[in-house]
């Protein structure tokens, strides 16, 4: 019983992330901006690299084998998923700082609150 | 050249190309070339280094690192002198020796706190699988040069996200680190050279001999007994992939300590 929830527990996730990537290739063709670009390839890392490698945890975790394989399949798919969820955020992040400050890209935006704090003499942490 | 119709046409060939290979793998199997089938050298290599019971064995389970290491460990060592050259080449030419001292970065200007806290949680975590990889040379893929490659990942990360001064005031200095390198590849060569004395004065044994040979009785210990069972150590490979590890590592953050400087100094004299 356990093992069929986990089972199909671990495809949802496979397909969420599958459905993620998707929509992630879609957003990094249609959109217009770099920064919009970069979010699209975040929901990529995020969606499409975090949720399987979950999913292929529990599947592994509902298979029919010894346990020591299992444990081994499970942990190494939750030791790379916490990996890439700590690290993309990161990466992300400090890319999209770094085109901001350097002036490369110009966002489109209606209010730009770090640009208004940089005018006025402030270094923004 | 960029019309409405690219990404439809992008999604068509990128979803037929996943259904030809799909019914490719169905059918055959891919395998046409009879992948299954070696040439004679490869028989050679993969039926006698791995076995223990051949007179020409290495004693380790992964080819790749017994051939670079034992059938061709002359060649290797002068890889690695190239490598020595060339990160002394870039020495002499970044070295701040002569130059005005300038106060050097604390990162604080170009990063965040939150990348500051993801790697201060990545680093370790690329160190031990650096050094796993370099000391598991002979039994798993990896060895010595690739261990040290994946090691200067993490300097490369301090430098990114703490500025070269963190590196500096912990005693990751060029001098230290040249020092590292060096000693290293002149105890490579001298564990190479250990077979010559043995030859000088017993018998017949050769230059980076590992194991013995039929006509030589000369032998690194491959298998150590130890309380907790026998230790696979591969006879020098082991000794050769730790020194390596050592050696790149330490010269690749050398390396990538000068540029880091250069870059920081922004162009000044």
């Amino acid at each position: 019983m356990i093992d069929w929830i986990l089972y199909y527990l671990g495809l949802a996730l496979t397909l969420l992330g599958g459905i993620m990537d998707l929509i992630a290739s879609i957003g990094f063709f249609r959109f217009k901006d770099f920064y919009m670009r970069l979010h699209a390839a975040t929901i990529g890392a995020i969606g499409g690299g975090f949720y399987p490698l979950i999913g292929l945890a529990l599947i592994a975790l509902s298979l029919d084998l010894d346990i020591y394989i299992k444990a081994y399949i499970s942990g190494v798919c939750v030791i790379a998923a916490a990996l890439i969820a700590l690290t993309a955020p990161a990466g992300s992040h400090i890319l999209a700082r770094a085109t901001h400050r350097s002036g490369e890209v110009v966002p489109k935006v209606i209010v730009d609150r770090i640009k208004e704090d940089m005018e006025k003499g402030g270094n923004e942490k | 050249m960029r019309s409405k119709s690219f990404p439809v046409i992008c999604l068509i060939t990128t979803i037929s190309i996943v259904l030809i290979l799909a019914v490719l793998l169905n059918l055959s199997g891919l395998t046409t070339y009879g992948v299954n089938e070696l040439t004679g050298l490869a028989k050679l290599f993969v039926l006698n280094i791995p076995d223990p019971t051949k007179p020409w064995s290495s004693h380790a389970f992964e080819i790749v690192t017994a051939i670079l290491w034992d059938q061709r460990g002359f060649d290797t060592y002068f890889e690695t002198s190239v490598l020595f050259l060339a990160i002394v080449a870039s020495v002499a030419l970044l070295s701040s020796y002569g130059r005005r001292h300038m106060p050097e970065s604390t990162g604080d200007e170009y990063t965040t706190m939150i990348v500051k806290v993801i790697t201060k949680l990545v680093v370790p975590i690329i160190a031990v699988v650096s050094a796993s990889i370099a000391i598991h040379g002979h039994l798993t893929p990896g060895g010595g040069f690739q261990g040290g490659s994946v090691f200067v990942v993490a300097p490369v990360l301090i430098l990114l996200a703490y500025g070269s001064r963190f590196l500096s005031s912990r005693g990751f200095n060029e001098v230290r680190l040249l020092a590292i390198r060096a000693l290293s590849v002149t105890l490579i060569f001298v564990v190479g050279l250990v077979p010559v004395l043995y030859f000088l004065t017993h018998g017949t044994a050769y230059l980076f001999q590992n194991t013995y040979k039929p006509d030589s009785a000369f032998t690194y210990p491959y298998l150590i007994p130890t309380p907790i069972g026998m230790i696979l150590t591969a006879g020098s490979i082991m000794i050769y992939n730790i020194l390596e590890f050592f050696a790149v590592a330490a010269g690749f953050t050398l390396a990538i300590l000068l540029l880091t400087r250069e870059f920081e100094r922004g162009g000044k004299k």
